[in-house]
C-alpha cells in the first residue's frame, strides 16, 4: 500500500520543481499537507494546474488559503470543448538527476490523498553519472503530453501555458540522452488528446486476447454508453464492474441488462488496509483489469468508465485522461501480478435490476464558471493587466468594478478598459495607490474579482488568483527564511502589556524593523539606487536590497525625509506583520505547546485574566507539529550568520553620519531578533545555539567593545564612530533615546545570561555603550532606571522563564565612567578579582590576559609584565583623566607629566609605574581614537591644550 | 516497467484519516465575546467559578499542608506533596459537602465522590484515584492565583497576605463551636495516619462542607473584600467589582423581573426592562460596564446570522448525506431560498433580487427605528427568529439580520468610544467581526444581493469551517463539514443547533451564582431580589 501523501515529503526524492495536473485541488489541504514537502530544497517551484472549474471552484475556500501566488503557482487549464474536463492526475516530481511521475486516480484533496481508496502508478527516471535509466519512454510520452496540451488549450491562461512549456523543457533536459537505456516497454503512457481511450486499448490490447475484465470506476453515464462499447470491442471477455456502495445510484442497469449475462456488477464492501484488516472507503480508484490465456494488462489512471473519458479524445470533445498501461506476461512473478491489487478487495453482487441512474448534487449544480471569464491577469509593475472572454452579445457600454480580495482585506479598485472587442477585453488596475501596492507585494495570496454591469442590470463576474511573480521566484531557503524572520516578528507581537511595548517600538522605528526583515544589505552604501527623480519615488519590491535611500531622507536624516517615503516604510511594516500572523505552520512551531481549545482560531497562546489559556495552537492534546530538528537547525544557523555577515558589512565602512544612523538602526533590530533566536535555540535545545551567541556577540562587540585601545586598535565601529571628532554631534542625537540605550544594554545582559557567558566581554561591551551613549552610570541613572527593569521584564517574559529581570538587571555592572579610565570593562565576576586602589570597583583582567596573546611581542611582554604585577600586587593603576587635575595617575592622583603620558601611550616593552606610588600604569594610546577623545574630552572641559 | 522501480506498481493507497470529527465551534467566532465579559466586564469569575467558599477551603489546605505537612518532606517531594494534600482535603471537602447537602450543584468531581450517608462508621473510606480538582485551572485554580490569594513557585504553592487571612478565617468558622468529637475528627483527617473512617468524615460534614455564607461567617468579609475589591491598581479588580456591582443594581432595580442569566439579556440588548423602564444605574463605572454588555449582544446578533446561515448549509448537507454537494449547488440554493425570502420581501420589496447591497443598506437604514432602544428591540427579535428552529425562512431572516446589524453599527459606531470599537476588533477578519463586516459589505456596495449572499456562504461559512479546522487542528482533524472531491459532505453527525446558537459564555451564571453564595442576592419565588447585606456592600461601592 502506497502512502499517497508522504511521496510528496519523502526524504529520500526532495523535488525541486513539481508540476501537478490535477481535475480538482483542495488548496487549504494542499497548502498546509503537501506544499511544505515540496518546498524543501532548492528551487522549491511549485505548479498546481487543474481543470478550469475547479479553478472557480478553489474561490469558495479563499478564506482557508494564504500561499497561492506566493509560494506556488496556481492555474486552470480550459479544454476546447464546452463540457470537456481537464480530468488527469499526474505529478511530476523533478531533481537535477531524476524524475518522478505519479499517474493515478487521487486528486490533489484532502480524500483523494488521504482517505479514498485510490490507485497510482509511479514512474522513475534517474541519470546517473554514465546514463539515463528507468521509465525513460513513458516520460517522454508525457513530455510530449505537456507538448500538446500547450497546442489544445488555446483558452488557457498564458501563464498557465508558460509554466507548462518551463516543465516540459525542464524534463526534456533531464531526458536528453539518446544514449539512454531502453527501458522496459510492457509500460506506456495513455492520453486521450488526439485518440479515444477505448480505440488505444483495442490496439494496446487485442480483443481475442481477453476473456475477463474487471472494471473499477466510481462514476458512469447515463446510458452507461462507455461500459457498453467496452463490451462491444471485447466480445469474449466476461466482465466485472466494481462500483462504490454511495455511488449506488448512478449506473443503470437497464443497458447492462441487455448485454446479458456477460456483465456482473459488484459493490465494494472495503478494502484491506495493511494488517490485513478490512476497512470501508470511498472508491474513487479507476482500474482496468484484462485478462487472457496469454498474459494481462492493468489500466489505471484517471479515466471514469464514461463515454467522455472513453469514447471521445480531447479534439473531439472529449476529457482528458491520463493512464498507465502494463503488461503482465504469463509468468509473470506472483507478487506483481494484478490480481494481489484485485485480492486486496471485498465485493458483493448487486443484482442489475436495482441499478439506477440518478444525477449526483455536485453535479448538477449550478455551474460555478463565471459568466465573465478572466483568462490571465498578471502583476506589472503599475498595473494589474488583465484579459476577459465576455458573453456573446454584451454591448460595449459595459462598466467594470473590481476588488482586490485577500485574507485580510477587500479593497476595491479603478478598473481601466485598455482594449475591447467583441471577443476579448483587456483592461487594468492601477497598483500605484499605497494600499492597493501594499496588498500585491503583500506575502498574502489575493485574487481579483471583477465585475461587469451591462445595459438592463445585467452583470457578468469572474475570478482570478493574482500570480505574486516577485515571490514565486524565490527558493525554497529564501521562503524558509523569511517565514523564519517573519515569525520570530510575530513573536514580539504577542499580546501583553510588556510584549506591547516592543511593538510599539517596533511601529515607531519601522526602518530597523524593514532594514532588518530585508535580509541584505548592500555594500554599496549611498549609490543612489531607488532615489526618485522629479519628486517620484520607484517603487521597491520586497525583494529588492533595501539600502540607505530607501529609508532615510536626501540628507541622511534617520527617519525618511519624504512623507511619501515613510509611509512606504509602514506599509512595509505593515505588510510583513501580516505575513507574520498569516503563518499558521511556522517553522519554529515547537514553541507552540500550549493546548487549545474549541473556538479559537489564533496563534498565539494567551492568557485571560484568570489566566486560563483562552486560545492556542495545537490540538487539545497539546499536540503540535514536529519539524525537522536539522532542518530548524540549518535555518538557525543560517539565520544567525546572516545576521552577523550584514552587522560585518555595515561596520566595515567608513563612519559617515548617514551610515552610523543607519548601522545603530540595524544593528538594534538585529539584536532583538538575535536575542529571540537565541532563545528559540537554546529553548530547543538546537545545535545552532553557539552560531546565535557568535553572532550576538559579535554584533555587540563589533559596536561597543573597547578591548583592543590598549593597543590603539579598537575594532569597535561605533565606539570609533564617536571618537570622531567630524561626527560628534550628529553621534549625540542618535543616542537622544534613552529607551534605545536600556533597551540594548538589557539585550546584551539577557542576551549573556542565556548564553552563562562569563567574562569580561559582557562589560567591556557595556562599558563602551556607556561611552558612546555619553552615559555615566546605566544603573544609576534615574531616566534609565525604569526603562532597564521595563525592558528587562519584557526581555525575561519573552524568555519563557529561561532568565529573570532581576538576573538581567544583576547582570549590569554598577559602572560609572567617573569609575573607569580608559573604559576597561569592570566587572565584579571574573576569575581575578582587584580591588582598585583609587575607588571601590573592581575590574578584570581579561584584557591582559588576552594581550598576553598577542601577535606583538613587545605588546606580549609588557602585558605580561603587568599582569605578574596585578596578580601578586593585587593593584593597578590607569592614566586617569581627571578634569581638574589632567592626566593623572588613578592610583595616588599624581599629575602626570606630558612626557610619560606620551610615553605610555607607545607600545614598548617597558612597564611604566607611577613615579609617586610605583603601582604600574595602564597606558593610554593618544592617536587611538578612543583614548584621544578622552583626552579631548578632558582637555575641552579644562581648557588646556590636546596633548 | 523501469529498472529502478520494484515491481509493486501501481498501488492502493493507505488510508489515512481525519482523526476525530465534531468539536464546537466550526466558526470560531466565539471569542470575541467571550473575550469582552472575560476582559472587561467579569474577569476572574466564570460559571465553574460558583461557590466562592472553595477560595477558602484552599487557602486552609494551603495553610495545612505548610503547618502540618511540609516540614516533614523533603524539598524536592513538598511539590508533589501539597498536591495529594490537596487531593485527600477535597475528597472529604466533596464527601462531606454531598452529605451536608445531596442537592448540591456544582460541586466538582461530585460524580466520584464518597458517599457517607449510611454508612457503619467505622467502616474504612476508601478515595478514588482519580477525580477532577477543584483546582484545575478551569475550575479555581486560575482564579486563585489571579484573585491574588496564592503564587506558584517551584511547583508548590504559596499563600498571600490574602490567602493567610483567607485561611485563618476558614480555619475559624470551621473550630467555632466544634463539639469535643468533631475536633478529634478533625484531627484524625488533618493527621493522615492510617486510614480513614466513615465516621470521621460524618462528624465533619456539618462544617468541612461548600455552602452559602452568611454575613456571620468569618470567610464572609475577606471573600466580598476579594471579589469587590478596588484598592490593587488592576483593571482587572475593578473591572470585577463593577460587573458584579452591575448586577446588584439591575436586580434591585429589576423590582422581581431578573431571575435567571437568561433574563438578562434582552435587557443588554436593548437597556429595558421587560416592563419598558429604563434602568437606573448608580454610576459612570457601571454605565461603562452596562455599555460592555450591550457591544456583547451586538455580537450575539451578528454571529446568530452567520449561524443559521451555518445552520441552513447543514441542513442542506444533511438532507443529501452521504454524498458530496459541491459549493455552487450550497450557493445556488441560498440565492433560492433568498428569492423566496418573505423577510426579505418585506423588508426591501420585490425587487430584492435586483437591488444593489448599497441600495439595500440604505432601506434597511431608512426603516431602522429612529431610538436607539427601538432598533435594539428590533435587532433582538431578528436575532431570537434566525435562531428559532422552526424558522422557515431563516435564510432570508439571516440576511436581514446582518443587513441590519451592519446598518445599525453604521450608524451608531461613530458614537462608540475606541475601547468598544475595539471590543468588537480582536483578531479581525479571523472572528468575522463586526466592523470587519460592516467594511466588507460597504465595499460590496455595488453588487447585487446575490453576490453579497454568495461571498457570505463562501467566504464567512465554508471556507470559514474549513480554515478553522485546519487552523485549530494542524492534522486536519475536527471538521464539521469535510471537503471532499466535488463538494462538501457532513463530517460526521450533524451538530446539535444548540451548540452554535447559543451565546457566547457570559460568566453570568457564575457571577450570580456567587452573589447568591455570598447572601448578597436572594432567590425567590419572584426572581432575584439584594439582601440587606447585598444593598450594604452596593451604597458602600457607591461611595
Amino acid at each position: 500500500l502506497l502512502e499517497f501523501e508522504a511521496e510528496f515529503d519523502s526524504p529520500d526524492f526532495l523535488a525541486e520543481h513539481s508540476l501537478l495536473l490535477s481535475y480538482q485541488a483542495a488548496l487549504p489541504h494542499f497548502e498546509r499537507a503537501v506544499l511544505p514537502g515540496l518546498q524543501r530544497g532548492g528551487a522549491g517551484s511549485v505548479v498546481v494546474l487543474v481543470d478550469r472549474a475547479d479553478y472557480q471552484a478553489s474561490f469558495a475556500n479563499a478564506s482557508a488559503v494564504s500561499r497561492v501566488g506566493v509560494d506556488y503557482a496556481f492555474e486552470g487549464l480550459k479544454l476546447p470543448g464546452r463540457s470537456a474536463r481537464f480530468h488527469g492526475k499526474c505529478f511530476l516530481l523533478l531533481k537535477p538527476h531524476a524524475a518522478r511521475l505519479y499517474i493515478g486516480s487521487a486528486n490533489l484533496t484532502a480524500t483523494g490523498l488521504r482517505t479514498n481508496l485510490e490507485i497510482v502508478d509511479r514512474l522513475t527516471v534517474i541519470r546517473d553519472p554514465h546514463r539515463l535509466q528507468g521509465d525513460v519512454s513513458v516520460m517522454r510520452t508525457f513530455s510530449d503530453l505537456l507538448g500538446l496540451l500547450l497546442e489544445v488549450s488555446p483558452t488557457t491562461n498564458a501563464a498557465a501555458l508558460r509554466r507548462l512549456a518551463v516543465a516540459q523543457a525542464k524534463l526534456d533536459a533531464l531526458l536528453d540522452d539518446p544514449d539512454a537505456a531502453v527501458d522496459d516497454t510492457s509500460v506506456v503512457l495513455l492520453h486521450t488528446i488526439s485518440h479515444s481511450l477505448l480505440g488505444q486499448i483495442t490496439r494496446q490490447i487485442p480483443t481475442a486476447s481477453v476473456d475477463q475484465i474487471t472494471a473499477m470506476s466510481p462514476f458512469y453515464d447515463p446510458e452507461a454508453a462507455a461500459l457498453v462499447e467496452l463490451c462491444r470491442a471485447y466480445p469474449h471477455a466476461a466482465v466485472q464492474v466494481v462500483k462504490g456502495e454511495e455511488h449506488i445510484r448512478n449506473l443503470s442497469g437497464v443497458p447492462l441488462a441487455q448485454l446479458g449475462r456477460r456483465v456482473q456488477v459488484c459493490a465494494l464492501d472495503g478494502a484491506k488496509s495493511s494488517d490485513g484488516r478490512l476497512q470501508s472507503r470511498h472508491m474513487h480508484a479507476k482500474a482496468y483489469h484484462f485478462a487472457g490465456p496469454h498474459g494481462e494488462w492493468l489500466l489505471v489512471g484517471s479515466a471514469n468508465l464514461t463515454a467522455a473519458a472513453w469514447l471521445r479524445s480531447v479534439q473531439r470533445g472529449g476529457n482528458l485522461e491520463t493512464m498507465t498501461l502494463r503488461h503482465f506476461a504469463k509468468n509473470t512473478f506472483e507478487s506483481t501480478r494484478p490480481t494481489r491489487l484485485m485480492e486486496m478487495l471485498r465485493t458483493r453482487p448487486i443484482p442489475l435490476s436495482s441499478l439506477t441512474y440518478e444525477p449526483e448534487p455536485a453535479e448538477d449544480g449550478g455551474d460555478l464558471t463565471p459568466s465573465l471569464l478572466i483568462v490571465a491577469a498578471a502583476l506589472g509593475p503599475r498595473y494589474i493587466e488583465m484579459r476577459c472572454q465576455p458573453e456573446d452579445g454584451w454591448s460595449t457600454s459595459t462598466s467594470f468594478s473590481a476588488l482586490l480580495i485577500s485574507r485580510d482585506e477587500t479593497l476595491p479598485a479603478l478598473v481601466e478598459v485598455t482594449e475591447r472587442s467583441p471577443a476579448e477585453w483587456r483592461l487594468r488596475i492601477d497598483t500605484l495607490s499605497d494600499s492597493v501596492n501594499k496588498l500585491v507585494q503583500d506575502e498574502d495570496a489575493v485574487y481579483v474579482e471583477l465585475h461587469a454591469k451591462g445595459p438592463g442590470h445585467h452583470q457578468q463576474s469572474g475570478r482570478i488568483w493574482l500570480p505574486k511573480p516577485h515571490l514565486l521566484i524565490l527558493s525554497a531557503e529564501e521562503r524558509a527564511r523569511r517565514h523564519a524572520l517573519a515569525l520570530m516578528t510575530e513573536e514580539m507581537f504577542v499580546p501583553g502589556s510588556q510584549l506591547r511595548q516592543v511593538a510599539e517600538w517596533l511601529l515607531g522605528n519601522v526602518d530597523i524593523l524593514t532594514a532588518a526583515l530585508s535580509q541584505t544589505i548592500p555594500e554599496d552604501i549611498g549609490s543612489g539606487r531607488n532615489k526618485g527623480s522629479g519628486g517620484t519615488v520607484e517603487a521597491v519590491g520586497p525583494d529588492d536590497p533595501l539600502d540607505d535611500d530607501t529609508f532615510e531622507g536626501d540628507d541622511g536624516s534617520r527617519l525618511p525625509g519624504s512623507e511619501r517615503k515613510r509611509r512606504r516604510s509602514l506599509a512595509r511594516l505593515d505588510e510583513h506583520l501580516r505575513v507574520a500572523l498569516r503563518l499558521s505552520l511556522p517553522m519554529f512551531s515547537r514553541s507552540s505547546t500550549s493546548s487549545g481549545r474549541d473556538g479559537d482560531v489564533g496563534r498565539h497562546p494567551q492568557k485571560d485574566n484568570s489566566g486560563a489559556h483562552v486560545a492556542g495552537g495545537g490540538d487539545q492534546k497539546g499536540n503540535v507539529p514536529v519539524i525537522d530538528d536539522r532542518l530548524a537547525d540549518d535555518l538557525i544557523r543560517s539565520i544567525a550568520d546572516d545576521l552577523r555577515q550584514a552587522v560585518e558589512r555595515i561596520t566595515a565602512v567608513q563612519a559617515t553620519p548617514a551610515n552610523i544612523a543607519r548601522a545603530l538602526n540595524t544593528l538594534e533590530a538585529y539584536c532583538v531578533f538575535l536575542y529571540r533566536l537565541e532563545l528559540h535555540a537554546c529553548l530547543w535545545t538546537s545545535k545552532a545555539r553557539a552560531h546565535c551567541t557568535r553572532a550576538r556577540q559579535f554584533a555587540f562587540s563589533r559596536a561597543f567593545a573597547l578591548s583592543g585601545w590598549e593597543q590603539g586598535r579598537c575594532k569597535a565601529w561605533l565606539v570609533r564612530a564617536w571618537a570622531n571628532p567630524e561626527l560628534h554631534d550628529g553621534f549625540a542625537e542618535l543616542w537622544q533615546d534613552p529607551d534605545r540605550i536600556a533597551r540594548l544594554a538589557t539585550l546584551a545582559a539577557a542576551g549573556a545570561l542565556i548564553a552563562r557567558e562569563e567574562g569580561a566581554g559582557l562589560g567591556d561591551v557595556l562599558v563602551g555603550l556607556q561611552y558612546c551613549a555619553d552615559v555615566r552610570s546605566l544603573v544609576r541613572n534615574g531616566d534609565l532606571r525604569e526603562r532597564l527593569a521595563n525592558h528587562a521584564k519584557s526581555l525575561a517574559s519573552q524568555s519563557g522563564g529561561l532568565v529573570t529581570a532581576r538576573s538581567i538587571l544583576a547582570k549590569l555592572p554598577e559602572l560609572s565612567l567617573e569609575d573607569t579610565s580608559g573604559g576597561i570593562a569592570l566587572k565584579p565576576w571574573l576569575p581575578f578579582k582587584l580591588r582598585r586602589t583609587d575607588g571601590p570597583i573592581t575590574f578584570d583582567t581579561m584584557t591582559l590576559e588576552r594581550l598576553t596573546q598577542s601577535d606583538d611581542s613587545s605588546l606580549r611582554s609588557r602585558a605580561r609584565q603587568l599582569l605578574t604585577h596585578v596578580k601578586a600586587e593585587r593593584s593597578v593603576a590607569f592614566l586617569s583623566c581627571d578634569h581638574h587635575i589632567g592626566p593623572s595617575c588613578s592610583n595616588c592622583a599624581m599629575s602626570l607629566p606630558s612626557l610619560l603620558v606620551q610615553r605610555l601611550s607607545h607600545a614598548g616593552a617597558v612597564l611604566h609605574q607611577c613615579p609617586n606610588c610605583n603601582v604600574p600604569l595602564i597606558p593610554m594610546a593618544p592617536d587611538d581614537p578612543v583614548c584621544g577623545k578622552l583626552l579631548m574630552t578632558w582637555d575641552q572641559s579644562v581648557g588646556g591644550d590636546r596633548i | 516497467m523501469g529498472v529502478l522501480e520494484p515491481p509493486e506498481f501501481p498501488q492502493w493507497t493507505v488510508r489515512r484519516g481525519f482523526g476525530k470529527v465534531g468539536g464546537r465551534f466550526p466558526l470560531a467566532l466565539e471569542a470575541v465575546g467571550q473575550r469582552m465579559i472575560a476582559m472587561h466586564v467579569l474577569p476572574q469569575v466564570t460559571n465553574a467559578t460558583a461557590h466562592p467558599r472553595y477560595y477558602a477551603f484552599f487557602c486552609w489546605v494551603f495553610e495545612q499542608f505548610e503547618q502540618r505537612v511540609s516540614h516533614r518532606l523533603q524539598e524536592r517531594q513538598v511539590a508533589r506533596g501539597q498536591r495529594a494534600w490537596r487531593a485527600y482535603l477535597e475528597h472529604a471537602l466533596r464527601a462531606c459537602s454531598l452529605a451536608n447537602d445531596p442537592q448540591i450543584r456544582q460541586l466538582i468531581g461530585s460524580q466520584k465522590a464518597v458517599r457517607i450517608g449510611g454508612v457503619r462508621r467505622d467502616a474504612r473510606v476508601t478515595f478514588p484515584s482519580k477525580s477532577p480538582s477543584g483546582f484545575d485551572p478551569a475550575n479555581y485554580g486560575a482564579a486563585f492565583l489571579a484573585l491574588g490569594l496564592g503564587f506558584r513557585q517551584n511547583g508548590r504553592y504559596h499563600l498571600t497576605p490574602m490567602g493567610r487571612t483567607l485561611a485563618e478565617a476558614f480555619r475559624g468558622d470551621l473550630l467555632d463551636g466544634m463539639s469535643r468529637r468533631q475536633e478529634r475528627a478533625l484531627e484524625v483527617l488533618l493527621s493522615r495516619q492510617g486510614d480513614l473512617a466513615y465516621g470521621v468524615l460524618q462528624d465533619l460534614s456539618p462544617r468541612l462542607c461548600i455552602r452559602a455564607l452568611s454575613s456571620v461567617d468569618r470567610e464572609h468579609r475577606p471573600l466580598i473584600d476579594m471579589f469587590f475589591r478596588h484598592e490593587r491598581d488592576e483593571p482587572s479588580d475593578r473591572a470585577r467589582a463593577n460587573g458584579l456591582a452591575l448586577l446588584l443594581n439591575l436586580v434591585a432595580d429589576a423590582k422581581g423581573s431578573i431571575a435567571t442569566a437568561e433574563d438578562l439579556y434582552p435587557l443588554f440588548a436593548t437597556a429595558r426592562y421587560s416592563d419598558g423602564r429604563i434602568p437606573r444605574l448608580a454610576n459612570k463605572a457601571l454605565e461603562e460596564t452596562f455599555a460592555i454588555w450591550q457591544r456583547y449582544m451586538e455580537r450575539q446578533s451578528q454571529k446568530t446570522g452567520f449561524n443559521a446561515l451555518w445552520h441552513e448549509v447543514l441542513n442542506l448537507l444533511e438532507r443529501h448525506d452521504p454524498l458530496a454537494v459541491s459549493a455552487s449547488f450550497i450557493v445556488e440554493h441560498m440565492i433560492k431560498e433568498m428569492e423566496s425570502s418573505s423577510a426579505l420581501m418585506s423588508l426591501i420589496g420585490a425587487r430584492a433580487s435586483a437591488i444593489s447591497v448599497s441600495e439595500a443598506l440604505a432601506v434597511v437604514s431608512a426603516k431602522l427605528p429612529t431610538s436607539v432602544h427601538s432598533r435594539a428591540e428590533k435587532v433582538l427579535r431578528l436575532t431570537e427568529e434566525a435562531s428559532d428552529q422552526e424558522c422557515d425562512d431563516r435564510v432570508g431572516v439571516a440576511l436581514v439580520l446582518l443587513l441590519t446589524v451592519v446598518a445599525r453599527w453604521e450608524a451608531e459606531s461613530l458614537r462608540l468610544t475606541p475601547l468598544h470599537i475595539q471590543l468588537h476588533s480582536f483578531e479581525g477578519p479571523a472572528r468575522l467581526t463586526l466592523p470587519w463586516l460592516a467594511q466588507e459589505v460597504r465595499n460590496r456596495g455595488d453588487l447585487s444581493l446575490q453576490e453579497l449572499l454568495r461571498w457570505l456562504v463562501e467566504w464567512c461559512i465554508l471556507a470559514q469551517s474549513v480554515r478553522v479546522a485546519y487552523e485549530k487542528l494542524d492534522e486536519g482533524d475536527r471538521f464539521f463539514i469535510l471537503p471532499v472531491d466535488g463538494g462538501y459532505r457532513l463530517a460526521h453527525e450533524r451538530q446539535d443547533p444548540q451548540r452554535y446558537f447559543a451565546y457566547d459564555s457570559s460568566r453570568l451564571r457564575g457571577a450570580l451564582s456567587i452573589l447568591v453564595d455570598l447572601e448578597l442576592l436572594r432567590r425567590t419565588k419572584n426572581g432575584l431580589s439584594v439582601t440587606p447585606l447585598g444593598k450594604a456592600v452596593f451604597q458602600n461601592l457607591r461611595k
